[in-house]
């Protein structure tokens, strides 16, 4: 059972700790008692994941997960307020022929309230993590794991059901490194006032973006087409400035550190159940991305997908950069940022 | 570094509090906190060596010397100044949050567990 716990750790404990178990059990008992069996299961767990006693690896893993838990909760609000909550909006208030063929839209758009209450969540949750208030925050953080579950399952199939995989997969990864990251014994949240300072920036952002993409879909005229493309062609760019900003922050942080290129390759893993949609033919052929000219007639545009897959091949290498600066730095050094407990 | 009242549990606050006396033991810990609780609390050894981890950590205990016992490895801890300290604050506002409770529900009339019949307010000290 002790062989559960980190090799250092049990290096150090491991005849002190077999003695309080033996002086705690019964005569003639041979196993430990299941509750016992737990406790050490739960704090090898923790030690992994940066509990004190834990190796700097584990102190590592920790503030990867944290980090993930933060980055992700503001992701799902950047995606909310521009994409999920307008186009939920738009549809509630002007359904349009052109997208008649995405019956779930239309589903969504008459449950657009499940995506705002779902968002209060996640806001409440970044709020009380950033704030240092882990117990409220894993709670909350599992709730909104536990809403996107359930608007997984009520959902009708539609074409876009690799969307709503992308947020799902999003929200079960926060949700799940929020209960382990931020463990009874995990250190506070450094810098929390940052994280809200960056959050209400994006908060505000996404707001504005929002707002915008919605206005210029009423702006729509009746044959489907808009006044002034302006809006389509700013939102493209907005979509790579996202990426490019992740991958510089990537590649300044990865001179002194591994932990935010980790904790950005993480977060670009659920956009990439984006590619089954954008390689998959749509109804007429007629809607979303150009270029046209270079997709086959019916198929969509591959932009967003390939975006993804771009910008997660990239962090990937960054991550492996930042290993090797520290793995190099070290010379003979056994490192223990580079090995993984056993 | 003192508790932090928003993090402390029962628990921590029990193991603080069994080695006041003395110093002890993983197993003498767990045999101490079992009586000071009346056999309420059975402190488990993950549980146990998290917080002994954490409180050493914190600088609120120390170790104190390693023993060889009937071939079994006994590492014992003590109770540090600042940890004693912390105990005390500690101890201390738990002490009058409990005075609290116990006033206003003397003042509602309510027998407390434990204590003789019901505490009128005519004889009852406030």
């Amino acid at each position: 059972m002790l062989t559960l716990l980190p090799a250092a750790y049990r290096e150090q404990r491991v005849e002190e700790m077999l003695s309080t178990l033996l002086d705690g059990a019964g005569e003639g008992r041979c196993w430990p008692h299941a509750a016992e069996a737990a406790s050490v299961a739960t704090l090898a767990t923790r030690l992994r994941i940066g509990a004190p006693g834990g190796t700097r690896n584990s102190a590592f893993y920790g503030e990867v997960l944290r980090r993930v838990v933060l980055g992700g909760l503001l992701l799902q609000v950047l995606v909310n307020l521009t994409s999920s909550i307008p186009i939920a909006l738009e549809f509630k208030l002007r359904p349009m022929s052109a997208y008649s063929g995405w019956p779930t839209t239309v589903f969504w758009a008459e449950n657009w309230t499940w995506f705002a209450g779902r968002l209060l969540v996640v806001l409440a949750c970044f709020l009380a993590l950033a704030c240092g208030l882990r117990r409220t925050g894993r709670v909350l953080g599992v709730v909104q794991g536990a809403m996107a579950v359930f608007m997984y399952a009520v959902a009708p199939d539609d074409p876009s059901v690799s969307d709503v995989q992308a947020l799902l997969a999003l929200s079960l990864l926060t949700a799940v490194a929020a209960l382990f990251g931020f463990h009874r014994d995990a250190p506070r949240t450094p810098a929390g006032r940052r994280w809200l300072g960056v959050g209400a920036l994006l908060v505000s952002f996404a707001v504005v973006v929002g707002a915008t993409d919605v206005a210029n879909y009423l702006s729509m005229r009746d044959d489907g087409q808009y006044p002034t493309p302006l809006w389509h062609d700013a939102s493209l760019v907005l979509g790579l400035i996202g990426p490019a900003l992740a991958l510089g922050f990537a590649a300044w942080r990865a001179r002194g550190s591994a932990v935010w290129p980790a904790t950005l390759l993480l977060l670009s893993l659920p956009p990439l159940l984006l590619t089954p949609r954008y390689f998959m033919p749509s109804g007429d052929g007629s809607t979303w991305r150009e270029p046209r000219a270079i997709v086959p007639p019916g198929w969509v545009w591959p932009g967003l997908s390939l975006e993804a897959l771009v910008t997660g091949t990239l962090l990937a290498a960054t991550l492996w950069w930042a290993l090797w600066r520290r793995s190099s730095s070290r010379g003979d050094e056994r490192d223990r940022i580079l090995l993984l407990d056993s | 570094m003192p508790i932090n009242s928003s993090t402390r549990t029962e628990q921590v606050f029990l193991i603080l509090t069994a080695l006041v006396d003395q110093p002890r033991h993983g197993y003498g810990i767990v045999q101490e906190v079992a009586r000071l609780s009346n056999g309420q609390m059975q402190l488990r050894v993950g549980t146990l060596y998290g917080a002994l981890d954490r409180l050493t950590g914190e600088g609120l205990l120390a170790l104190d010397h390693d023993e060889v016992e009937s071939g079994r490895l006994r590492r014992y801890y003590r109770l540090t100044d600042q940890g004693a300290a912390a105990l005390a604050a500690d101890a201390q506002r738990l002490a009058a949050n409990a005075q609290a409770a116990m006033r206003r529900l003397r003042e509602r009339g309510i027998a407390l567990p434990g204590m003789d019949g019901l505490l009128g307010t005519a004889g009852g000290a406030v």
